[in-house]
């Protein structure tokens, strides 16, 4: 991006929420425009790959598809960027790509929020500041539950729980800038359930060809935990044909996984914090992420914490703008001077 | 300017301002994720001066062990309960919640469901491990009750409950406070050929003043938590690293993955159903893999449960007590009952007669 000495007119800038996860990267813009891309960089393996796919670089569906002949990375894996510089690069391309979908006009200055996953901002923040420089006109990096909190206004005596592909993140709201010891990381999330549904399919149906893919494919549109709403009923082949499986043990089976350690560390969490307020906090619980949208997963937790007093869990409405749009609502309320610092704004 | 010279800021300004400060200090030269972690040096001498305290405390009681003048530990009453104890508990037998949601035993395919019950296996030998012992104390509360001391009473306790209730041979990892190490208990359950193997802990969550249970089967662990009480659990293993791999190639076994699950589920039902029908406040931590090792070493399905927490003081006060440790092992006497009666869901025809049913079954075998 340019590198510019003098701040320009306001009129000409660009203000951008990131939300950087592992399986999918979404961006929106203060232009109106939003978009999301699944978190997949991939370079073509050689010269006749390249000529064959026409680009330097791939992204997300279209990355996957071509898997075969492009190196393929999936940057914060996990929640944080592995060692190495293919990461950096990778979350670069990544970025780069998000702003190209947004449409900056011509010379207009692009400020950007980007929200992480919780553990790899506590453990990669540098990183990733430093593989951004020069990206965007400006930069702030935020935890992504932060950005939650910040969008939905929900920053005293709140907690959120963000579930993502590769981690479940927590961040306890108290009026200030969340610390690290406000935030927690759990590795049980989206991922960790596809690969539990997808165990307990193949050692259901041994017979049947169920692929990762499919598993994950199944949980995102029909998972819960506790009492089935339903009967889950899908379509596997068998032997070339589809035929209709009952998948609703299974999909209780992985889903519930996630309970145990979202309960325990929501009730550490709560246990920690002023006395007086733990209350209003037990009544202030929301979820996002993908995660959230697990059928009787709000209820299950306000029934678990229930024990210690009312407990109220909210579901966010848009499971996935919700992070980006907290990270541009605080692009939006930061104060222009800081946006002009030159430590920010990268022209120290 | 911003704010106006003599205008406080507003809680979101000053989180805005936290917000470029982080990202301000993160671009300095020389910044490393350390100085972000490390911790105040007021909290990192506080840690030091307590460190200095505890091993100072520690040195003087093996100093007084040494003399022989070591103080009357906080002892949890020996095992026999007294008749009194024993009649109250008899009484509430019946009204213990024992109908804990049947347990389904793991589909696993088109060719039949449990592999269990399609080979006709039944249960004959139960191994009760009392966590901890001798000079492994394990979870100590604030007010010095020692974890090794509740695992053995409440193991005890559980014996005598379940020798009374069926006709299955018990089994006791240790009998007395001394150190067993993991491989040991693992080798005894293994050379008794036992059918299941129950292990009793108490949980210490620090910072935690919540009382819970959890119970654990065999398994990759989920959270960083789970992961450093496997490592604390697993300490002193005495295990080498190529018996560890041989147990690696003798792993796959489905049926003791599926009924360790169905047991802990069991015992998880029972304990959370009755201690909060006893109107006692209990986190429900959940039925959860993780890699203790006394639980792989082991051939026969295995469960490991936390039948509380140290760090609570209400779940303290209750343990420290005779009636209450009775309670907490006719809870897990009727978790494991209930596993047991669904074990074979074709031998029972109904509940009055599955007793009658079972024995039978049970002397035929014998």
């Amino acid at each position: 991006m340019k590198n510019k000495t003098t701040p320009q007119s306001t009129n000409n800038r660009l203000l951008l929420g990131i939300d950087l996860g592992t399986s999918r990267s979404v961006v929106c813009a203060s232009n109106g425009q939003q978009a999301f891309v699944d978190s997949y960089v991939g370079w073509p393996k050689d010269f006749v790959a390249r000529k064959k796919l026409g680009k330097d670089v791939l992204f997300g569906e279209e990355a996957l598809r071509h898997r075969l002949s492009v190196d393929l990375c999936r940057p914060l894996e996990r929640g944080v960027i592995k060692e190495g510089s293919k990461d950096q690069e990778a979350v670069k391309a990544l970025i780069q790509h998000l702003i190209s979908l947004v449409n900056p006009a011509d010379n207009q200055e692009v400020f950007a929020a980007v929200g992480v996953p919780a553990e790899s901002f506590k453990r990669d923040k540098i990183a990733i500041s430093r593989c951004l420089n020069g990206v965007t006109d400006a930069l702030m990096v935020v935890s992504e539950p932060f950005a939650v909190a910040w969008g939905k206004d929900l920053l005293d005596n709140a907690l959120i729980i963000d579930i993502g592909a590769g981690t479940t993140d927590f961040c306890i709201m108290h009026g200030t800038v969340p610390g690290e010891d406000d935030q927690r990381t759990l590795e049980v999330a989206g991922d960790f359930l596809d690969n539990k549904l997808f165990e307990a399919l193949t050692r259901a149906y041994p017979k049947s060809s169920i692929t990762l893919n499919m598993a994950r494919q199944f949980k995102e549109t029909l998972s819960f935990v506790g009492a089935a709403p339903s009967p889950v009923l899908v379509d596997i082949p068998v032997n070339g044909k589809a035929e209709q499986h009952d998948i609703t043990e299974q999909m209780r089976e992985a889903c519930e996984h996630i309970v145990p350690g979202l309960v325990e560390t929501t009730a550490e969490l709560i246990s920690r914090y002023d006395p007086e307020f733990q209350d209003a906090v037990r009544r202030n619980i929301v979820l996002a992420g993908g995660g959230s949208q697990i059928r009787g997963l709000a209820a299950r937790i306000e029934k678990e914490i229930g024990a210690y007093g009312p407990c109220k869990v909210k579901v966010v409405d848009d499971a996935i703008y919700t992070g980006a749009r907290g990270c541009l609502a605080l692009a939006k309320d930061m104060p222009e001077t800081d946006w002009e610092d030159p430590a920010v704004s990268g022209n120290a | 300017m911003f704010w106006g010279k003599k205008t406080r800021p507003t809680a979101r300004e000053a989180i805005l301002k936290g917000v470029r400060e982080d990202n301000v200090r993160l671009r300095q030269p020389g910044f490393t994720h350390r100085m972000s972690t490390r911790r105040p040096r007021r909290e990192r001498w506080l840690t030091l001066a307590a460190a200095i305290l505890v091993a100072g405390a520690s040195l003087h009681h093996l100093l007084k062990v040494a003399e022989g003048n070591a103080p009357a530990p906080q002892a949890v009453a020996q095992p026999a309960p007294s008749p009194a104890a024993v009649a109250k508990i008899a009484k509430a037998t019946p009204d213990m919640v024992t109908d804990a949601a049947p347990v389904t035993p793991l589909k696993i395919g088109e060719a039949g469901d449990n592999v269990k019950d399609l080979m006709g296996l039944s249960t004959r030998t139960i191994m009760i491990d009392a966590g901890h012992g001798g000079r492994d104390p394990g979870a100590v509360s604030k007010g010095g009750l020692r974890e090794k001391d509740i695992t053995l009473d409440v193991a005890a306790r559980l014996k005598r409950i379940l020798e009374q209730q069926r006709g299955y041979q018990i089994l006791m990892s240790r009998h007395d406070d001394h150190f067993v190490p993991l491989h040991d208990r693992a080798k005894l359950a293994n050379e008794k050929n036992v059918d299941l193997f129950i292990s009793i802990h108490v949980n210490y969550m620090p910072g935690n003043a919540i009382n819970a249970v959890e119970t654990y089967y065999f398994g990759n662990y989920q959270d960083a938590a789970t992961r450093e009480l496997a490592k604390l659990e697993n300490r002193e293993s005495g295990y080498s690293i190529s018996e560890f791999e041989k147990l690696g190639r003798d792993m796959q076994d489905r049926i003791k993955l599926q009924e360790s699950m169905a047991l802990a589920k069991s015992i998880q039902g029972s304990l959370l159903k009755n201690i909060r029908a006893q109107n006692e406040r209990v986190l429900d931590t959940g039925v959860r893999p993780a890699p203790f090792i006394v639980l792989y070493a082991v051939k026969s399905p295995s469960i490991l449960a936390e039948i509380g927490s140290l760090s609570s003081p209400e779940a303290e006060a209750r343990l420290r007590r005779e009636d209450y440790r009775e309670q907490i092992a006719g809870y897990l006497a009727a978790g494991i009952t209930n596993y047991l009666n669904n074990q074979s869901p074709s031998l029972m025809e109904s509940k009055g007669g599955h007793h009658h049913e079972k024995q039978n079954h049970t002397a035929v075998h014998q």
